[in-house]
Order: C-alpha cells, then structure tokens, then sequence
C-alpha cells in the first residue's frame, strides 16, 4: 500500500514534467510553472515515503535496510530523489529523467520484493563498516545518474548558444558538460571513499582488503572509467563529446556492477551477493 | 593529424608492447624478464613526455579495466596474478610517480599530488601483499591447542602445513543460529514429485493456489500418527490446512499427506548463523597464556603482525569446530596510510575550488 503510494507519486511526477513541459513548448505556459513546481514536490513526496520506509523497517528489525536487493533498489529510489532535489532541481528534463529512472528502479524492485520483513543479517555484515560503505555507494551512484543524463544532454546540445530562453527541456543557455563534470566529481569522490570504505572492512571480515571478488571487480572497472574521464578533461583538444560518451559508459558500467555482476557465472559464490528471503 | 591524437597511438604502442613483454615473461616463465621494459624506459629520457602523459595515464586505465573485467566471467581468472596486467599496474604506477615527483614543487597541486601518492602507496602495499602475505587455516575443538595450520593462498590450500605464529588455544567456540524457518511444500502429484510447486508461511494470512485448489494455513493441531502399519497410533503435533474447503492434518515429522492431486510435507530448516565466535589464548612457548580474546567476525585478533579471524565453523563427531584464519600482510600499513590520505585528499579537493573546469 504505502510502496504503491510512492510510485504513484513518481508517476505523477513524471507526467506532471511532460505536461509542463509540452505545454511550455507550445507556448501555452511559461517555464517555471505549476507543473514542475509540482512534479518537484512529487519527487519529495516519493522520496519521503521511500526514507520513511525505510526507516520503518530499520526500527521493526533493528538492522539497516539494506541487505536486500529490494531493500537496495529502495534506497537507490531514494537517493536519486535527494540528489535531483540538491542538484538540478530547476531543470525540468532532469526532473521527468529522475522520475521515470525511479520508476525503473521501483518496477525492478516490485519484481524483487521480500517475502518477510525478518531479516537473517548474516555475521559479515553485522559491522559498522556497513551502513556508511553502502550510503556513500548509493549517493555516488545518483550523483553519477544525474551527470549520465546531463552528458546525454550534452551530445544533443554541445553548444549552450543554441539553448534559448524558454526552452521546454529547461536547458536554457546551460553547459552540461560543466553540470556533468560536477555530477561526477561528487559521485567519483564517493564511490572513492565507498571502495575504500568496502577495502577496509574487507580486511576486518574477510582477511583481505582486496579478493578479486566480480562485485569488487566491476566497482574498481567503474572507478577507473570514472578516473580516466576526470584526466580526460584536461587533454588540450579533448571533444566535448568524447567526454559525453566516457560519462554514459561509465553509468552503463555503475548499472552493470550494481544489477548484473550478480548474473555473472563466477559471482554464484562471491562475497558480495544480496540476500535472498 | 592531432599531437593528442598521436600521443593517444604512441601510448597505445607502449602499452601494448610492455604488456606483450609481461605476458612473454609469463610464458617463458622468467617473471623478471617483465621488468626490463620499465629499467629501459626510466633511463630514456626522450620517452618521458610519454610516460608523463595523460594519454598513457588513459590508456592504462583502460587496459587494466578491459583486464579486469574480462577475468570476471570465468572463475579462478589466473589474468589476476598474470605478469601483462601487472606490466598495466606498472605502467599506471610509474605515469602517476613521475606526474607527482613533477608537480611536487608547484604548491597548487599540493592535494592532487598527495591523493596520487597515496594511491602509489596503495599499488606498493599491492605488491609486498602479492610477494610476501602469508596465510593459513586452523580448525580447533573446544580445549584444542594448535600449533600448526594449513597453508593457504587467496583462500584455497596449498596442500602444505606451517608452523603458526604462535600456539593458540581455543577456550569456548559458540555459534548461534537465526530462528528455525518453518514453510508447508506444496507439490502438484501431476507436475513434480520432487520439487515443491508452492511453499507456503504458517500464517493464518497466507493462501496458495496450486492445481487450482486454494490451500491456506489453519493452525496447529495434536493428531493420532501411525509410525509403521500395525504399529499402535501416537499423538504427534500437526499442522492443520484448509484444502479448498477440506480440512486436512500435516503431522510436523516430516512425513507427506496427499489429498487428491495434491501433496504436502512440513519443512522445518535451521536458521542462518547469526554469530559464531571463538574465545581463544595466545600461549608462549612455555604454555603460559599471553593474551586472551574473543574473535568473531569483523573483530580479529590482531598480535605481531598477525591477523587471527573466526572466519568458519563445521560440525565433526567430535562436536563443533572452529574455524580460524591465519593472515599476515606486510603490505598492509603502506595500503591503510594509502587509503586515509586518499580519502582525506579526495573530499578536500571536493570542497576546495575546481580548476581549470571545463
């Protein structure tokens, strides 16, 4: 009940953002207005109703929410909405990316769902490395979701001058090569400190601050991307575009050590799988 | 065409050559053929423009991720401890060495140098791991004292015994499990006999629908059970289920009903391990007891350079054994100085002004 209250308010969120958005593009609203306002407060409202959740079940169970992957994808809806909210609140395409992005996250986490509440936090995990490894992971990855989409703006508009006043995207006169090298410079120092957060526990549960584990694998492939397009910027002669594409890699890869490295073969038995209820 | 651009194919060259050599080494099985690409590229001073670049920094990069990720799709990837991915890490090492030794003298990049440090002392922590951590796994009965432990290399025995460090007794081991789970298997007889087509909680709110009847859970009940035929009825618990309007009693022994085409057996499962933890002694030689503790999981021993972890648990005829890991990483100081300035330079770096941003 109250998880289908949430991806209602996502839902209409994003169609308040098309809304808008249609109607500034035919000319029958000014930007700004009604519509994004409320598409705004939506995201809030679903992002309220996700922590709230959450810490629903962290006071019934007594262990943080976050062992699960239903549990993960919630907290990920959850942090995409903070970071839309801090960062790129005004821009109304960020806000219908962020919106329907959640309503993925939510539809894949509907299809995951826990059979119980209970939860079996095995001995590994019960560790204070934990809580603060898997936040700063997530706010990095929302931080990295908004740079994606701004790098995607990016290689259809690689010259703010194009961009007019009144835009219907809310793109005016923006360089979302600059919005997205921001995005990144957050997300990267927080997947940085979530590796080295993940590094040191390692060493304090598992003997080893690094085992080649896929999970840690794809993590330190991402964190590489992610290094080389922070150098990449300062390659005189470097394209805007190229740095586009390094960003939209880079988040294809943050998906894939989030989502897929679990279906690969050699994860059956690593360190890193989710729980299963 | 572009100077970028070419610096992007020099490094491509480099790259792939001292790599290409890497893997000889391996192949001819003289790791330290490996190092010689890097003596000659230290002492040749009109490749430095190369070594310091960006594009060499870059195609590192990539090198080592496409390594990494390739070795993720098969188990006990050997590209890991392979001399060509090493040859990447090296390349990565000696561009990010001469880019902080440049940059040392030139104050605004004071921080950019010490997190380029830093991840230096985390490869050079890498490396003493690689050549010099050594480990081992002990198994002890309550009151055992083990004096030796089956060496290990990244978790799997190398068939070899060594000394411990230390004797080490185990006083008390207890391993507490989550509560039993309890679940009713329900098969369809037409569709498997073998795997359950539902399982069902035992809660008055759960109903499964299987072979189109609507199974739901009543509550438990005492019933007459007949262990063997001719053998005299016994009350045993039971579990009580409402069949689509019939009511049926599942005996909680483990032992199936079937009513109609449908089957039913009770599951009772121990729960996961919540804590196993292991009260140890350090012993002298002597057999005088140094240092007492309780380790568990993510609270090792830690005594001269030893780590001690409860890292598993079995149960022999004898009762339950402890399982304890024996790691000694001499890289790790240089790899734990390496990640706390890394940590500290990156969110100082986040909040001081950017340069030179796009």
């Amino acid at each position: 009940m109250i998880y289908n209250l949430m991806v209602l308010a996502y839902f209409l969120s994003a169609a308040a953002f098309t809304i808008g958005m249609f109607l500034v593009w035919r000319k029958k609203l000014k930007p700004g207005k009604i519509f994004h306002v409320m598409g705004t407060l939506l995201v809030a409202i679903g992002m309220l109703i996700g922590a709230g959740m959450m810490t629903y079940s962290w006071m019934m169970t007594g262990e943080p929410p976050f062992q699960t992957l239903y549990q993960s994808l919630v907290f990920f809806s959850v942090s995409t909405a903070a970071v839309y909210l801090v960062s790129s609140r005004k821009i109304p395409i960020m806000g219908w990316a962020s919106a329907g992005f959640i309503l993925l996250i939510l539809a894949y986490a509907y299809l995951k769902q826990d059979g119980e509440l209970t939860q079996r936090i095995p001995p590994a995990l019960q560790s204070a490395w934990f809580v603060p490894h898997v936040v700063v992971y997530f706010l990095g990855y929302a931080a990295l979701f908004v740079a994606f989409v701004a790098s995607i703006l990016a290689l259809f508009f690689p010259d703010p001058k194009q961009l007019q006043e009144g835009n219907p995207l809310g793109v005016a006169m923006r360089d979302f090569n600059l919005f997205a090298y921001k995005g990144i410079a957050f997300g990267f120092a927080m997947i940085s400190a979530g590796l080295l957060l993940g590094a040191a526990w390692a060493k304090f549960a598992w003997g080893d601050w690094w085992s080649w584990d896929p999970k840690e694998n794809w993590a330190l492939i991402t964190w590489l991307i992610y290094a080389a397009y922070m150098h990449l910027r300062f390659l005189p002669g470097m394209s805007k575009r190229s740095l586009a594409w390094f960003s939209i890699i880079g988040f294809i890869a943050v998906m894939f050590t989030y989502l897929g490295v679990n279906y690969l073969p050699a994860a059956q038995d690593a360190l890193h799988a989710y729980q299963q209820n | 065409m572009k100077e970028t651009t070419i610096r992007f194919l020099h490094s491509i060259i480099l790259v792939g050559a001292v790599c290409a050599i890497g893997w000889m080494a391996d192949a001819i099985e003289m790791p330290w053929v490996a190092a010689l690409p890097f003596v000659f590229l230290l002492f040749r001073a009109e490749v430095r423009p190369l070594l310091l670049s960006h594009q060499l920094l870059i195609i590192s990069l990539v090198v080592i991720a496409i390594g990494t990720g390739v070795g993720t799709f098969s188990q006990n990837s050997a590209i890991y401890g392979s001399m060509w991915f090493a040859s990447a890490i090296g390349l990565l090492a000696l561009n990010t060495l001469l880019c902080v030794i440049t940059r040392l003298n030139r104050e605004r990049f004071f921080w950019s140098a010490l997190v380029h440090t830093s991840i230096l002392l985390v490869l050079v922590g890498g490396l003493a791991k690689a050549h010099w951590k050594q480990e081992g796994m002990v198994n002890l009965l309550e009151g055992q004292t083990g004096s030796a432990m089956m060496e290990t290399v990244m978790g799997q025995p190398t068939g070899y015994q060594r000394e411990l460090p230390f004797p080490i007794r185990l006083d008390d081991f207890t391993v507490e499990f989550y509560e039993e789970k309890e679940e009713i298997y329900v098969y369809d007889l037409n569709e498997s006999m073998d795997k359950p087509t539902a399982t069902m909680a035992l809660d008055g709110d759960t109903a499964v629908e299987v072979g189109g009847k609507r199974v739901k859970y009543v509550g438990r009940k005492k019933q007459q059970f007949a262990p063997a035929p001719n053998h005299p009825p016994i009350e045993v618990d039971g579990i009580e289920l409402d069949v689509g309007g019939t009511r049926i009693t599942l005996p909680v022994n483990g032992s199936g009903v079937r009513e109609g085409q449908l089957g039913f057996m009770f599951h009772q499962a121990r729960g996961a391990p919540k804590l196993y933890k292991s009260k140890v002694s350090v012993l002298d030689e002597n057999g005088k007891v140094v240092q007492t503790k309780e380790v568990v999981v993510n609270d090792p021993l830690i005594l001269d350079g030893w780590w001690v972890y409860q890292s598993s648990w079995g149960e022999s005829k004898n009762g339950l054994y402890s399982g304890l890991q024996f790691v000694r990483d001499p890289g790790l100081p240089y790899v734990l100085i390496g990640m706390t300035i890394l940590m500290v330079g990156l969110m100082v770096q986040l909040v001081i002004p950017r340069r030179r941003a796009k």
